[in-house]
């Protein structure tokens, strides 16, 4: 224990957990598998609270003045904090703190936080039963195309952490805005599915260094560039913004061009939505000889196979050596589940789960 | 014609086909493969991975009825094979684990992307397989592995069902709608119908009958409005060149003309029915899985 000065232990849940002084409670949680849900944080950036707002912002040709004031915070990361409700991105942990993640409390507040964000973002799609295996192209229920989520809701994070917050039943309908849709030189930003979270613009200011972004306070948070084009705004045309947006506001119009500052951007930790249970024998005996679809992950819970079957107990049985854990539901038209999960898998990580890629020695 | 019997004018005909030129006793691997789907049932059988002999119809009530009923097809058309000289047999499609013969299921999206490199040949980088029940956009590489796709099969629009519905609405067979509707094409095409959920296309439809429109003029805004909805889920998932179209509803001109008009690309010529595309992939791993079992 040499580095003891720097150390510090915390309880999570009432776990003992040796952290970092100086951390935060989302970092350190994180970083020890314990999911805390969070929206408007971003590893690669500093937190959004206590950001600062100036006094007018562009959409493009459009100046939209506002107050200059502080962000607070996307609200959804609160956690238990010694008693206190606290934002678990900014809050330092310090020697004996103890920390609640799932309390009833911060359970109901976020919800209510997350209401409040859904209300002015389309949603129909994520609390939708026909949500998977639907291209959202044609909506059965009839909503329309401005109600309904866009092409991104396969790896849509808001769409993750919302399915595991829970969108509440009395959440607002979104009204459609009709907010400007602009398009760029190398951009297309759809400002109506703009969630205020501002991470495009600490991207923009600390990744690349850019000032190009930035917000203002007018009747809630409005973002938008610094000056009325691209070029003016001091844009340099990086894509950090396309990378770090947690929905689908900015877009590359055409292609892709990478760079080191894009590449650097990481791909965010999301949500757990089932509980996984080890994959034992004990376990597997427990399992329905239904039909259905399980799912099995390794040791570092990453989603290894997709399989559906007539019969979940005996298929499981002779996968027991695939992975560490699985999760299983029960559902008629298996074969169908089966690829609609596979699809979701295959746009979110783009390949196969490694051993529905078993097929590749057969080509 | 006058064969067809009322309400009858979505049967699509049903074909079992031998390569008699071929003799199978010669063949090393002798592959089956069997795609169930939802609206039609194909058996394959190949000879060291060449097309040999299939039967295409339609899937009854019972998943595994059907599946014996195409394997035994196609066996009957070949004469003289029985079902322990195939040496493997993989199942796919919706209804493959209901195929009680078959020693392996493979998703029929793996499927669709290796038969589609059999039938459209190695150049072909994007499927557009429109089956019975569901649409699917399929990227595939060189070697007809999938490397991505995007489906829908929570909407009847634009599928073959949703197209049999109409053809019985209109009482026109199945195999002569999408000739008709180009009738009329491109010149005096109307306004596609607004809807093409299948459930109020079909009250649609009924209105613009009651308006005194022609059939032609009918199916052609039908038919409109199926190939802008297979547009779009291309455009989703990109269309690179080579493009090719399997499933039954790429028998369908009034589609799949309209279809390469609006994206301005032409679909490969198929070698062989691409209808059969998923089974044939099911045939060819089929023999890569025997072979690998031999090692």
């Amino acid at each position: 224990m040499g580095n003891i000065g720097n150390f510090v232990s915390i309880f999570i849940n009432g776990e003992r957990i040796e952290a970092e002084d100086g951390k935060t409670i989302l970092e350190v949680a994180l970083a020890n598998g314990i999911y805390i849900p969070n929206l408007c944080y971003h590893p690669n950036v500093s937190p959004a609270p206590g950001k600062q707002a100036i006094s007018a912002v562009y959409r493009g040709e459009t100046r939209i003045e506002g107050k200059e004031g502080e962000y607070e915070g996307c609200g959804l990361c609160l956690v238990s904090a010694d008693g206190e409700i606290v934002k678990a991105c900014i809050y330092k942990v310090r020697d004996g703190l103890k920390v609640e993640t799932e309390s009833e409390e911060v359970k109901t507040q976020r919800r209510r936080n997350l209401s409040k964000i859904l209300a002015n973002h389309p949603h129909v799609c994520i609390t939708c039963s026909y949500r998977e295996g639907c291209d959202r192209i044609q909506c059965t229920f009839g909503y329309p195309v401005e109600e309904r989520c866009c092409d991104l809701f396969p790896k849509c994070e808001l769409r993750y952490v919302a399915e595991y917050i829970g969108v509440p039943e009395d959440t607002p309908k979104y009204v459609f805005a009709d907010l400007p849709v602009v398009e760029e030189k190398m951009y297309r930003w759809n400002w109506n599915y703009c969630i205020g979270c501002l991470r495009c613009i600490r991207g923009c200011e600390e990744v690349r260094e850019a000032k190009a972004l930035a917000f203002t306070i007018a009747d809630g948070i409005v973002v938008g560039r610094t000056a009325p084009s691209d070029k003016e705004s001091g844009c340099k045309y990086c894509g950090v913004c396309v990378e770090i947006c947690p929905t689908g506001v900015v877009r590359d119009l055409k292609v892709k061009a990478s760079n080191k500052w894009r590449d650097s951007i990481v791909a965010k930790q999301l949500p757990q939505l089932r509980e996984l249970t080890p994959l034992t024998a004990e376990e597997v005996e427990k399992v329905p000889q239904k039909s259905g679809v399980y799912r099995i992950y390794d040791e570092n819970m990453e989603l290894v196979y997709i399989k559906g079957t007539p019969n979940l107990r005996d298929e499981l049985r002779n996968d027991i050596d695939k992975g560490e854990y699985f999760d299983y539901e029960e559902y008629e038209m298996y074969t169908m589940r089966e690829s609609e999960l596979i699809q979701e898998f295959l746009q979110k990580h783009g390949r196969m789960p490694k051993y529905n890629d078993e097929l590749e020695d057969l080509f | 014609m006058e064969a067809i019997q009322e309400s009858e004018y979505w049967r699509w005909p049903e074909t079992v086909w031998v390569d008699e030129s071929k003799n199978w006793k010669e063949a090393e691997v002798i592959s089956c493969g069997i795609d169930l789907g939802s609206v039609s049932s194909q058996a394959v059988i190949m000879l060291d991975g060449e097309l040999y002999a299939y039967s295409n119809l339609r899937t009854g009530s019972s998943s595994a009825a059907s599946s014996e009923k195409a394997l035994k097809s196609v066996l009957e058309k070949i004469g003289d094979m029985k079902m322990e000289d195939i040496h493997y047999i993989v199942g796919t499609g919706y209804g493959r684990v209901s195929i009680p013969f078959a020693q392996k299921t493979i998703t029929e999206i793996a499927c669709h992307g290796r038969g589609a490199n059999y039938i459209y040949g190695p150049s072909v980088r994007t499927v557009l397989d429109m089956g019975g029940q569901d649409l699917k956009a399929i990227k595939i590489d060189n070697r007809g592995k999938v490397v991505n796709f995007l489906m829908n099969d929570k909407c009847a629009a634009g599928t073959g069902r949703g197209i049999e519905v109409v053809a019985d609405l209109l009482s026109i067979p199945i195999t002569e709608v999408g000739e008709l509707s180009l009738k009329v094409y491109p010149d005096d095409e109307p306004e596609p119908v607004s809807t093409t959920c299948i459930v109020f296309g079909k009250s649609e439809i009924l209105g613009l009958i009651r308006k005194g429109w022609p059939k032609e003029r009918i199916l052609a805004a039908f038919f409109r409005s199926v190939a802008t909805r297979v547009v779009e889920l291309l455009e989703r998932v990109g269309v690179e060149p080579d493009f090719a179209i399997t499933g039954g509803i790429s028998k369908n001109p009034g589609v799949t003309v309209r279809v390469q008009d609006m994206l301005g690309i032409k679909a490969l010529e198929p070698k062989f029915d691409p209808q059969l595309a998923g089974a044939v992939g099911a045939a060819l791993f089929g023999r890569a899985l025997y072979l690998k079992s031999k090692k």
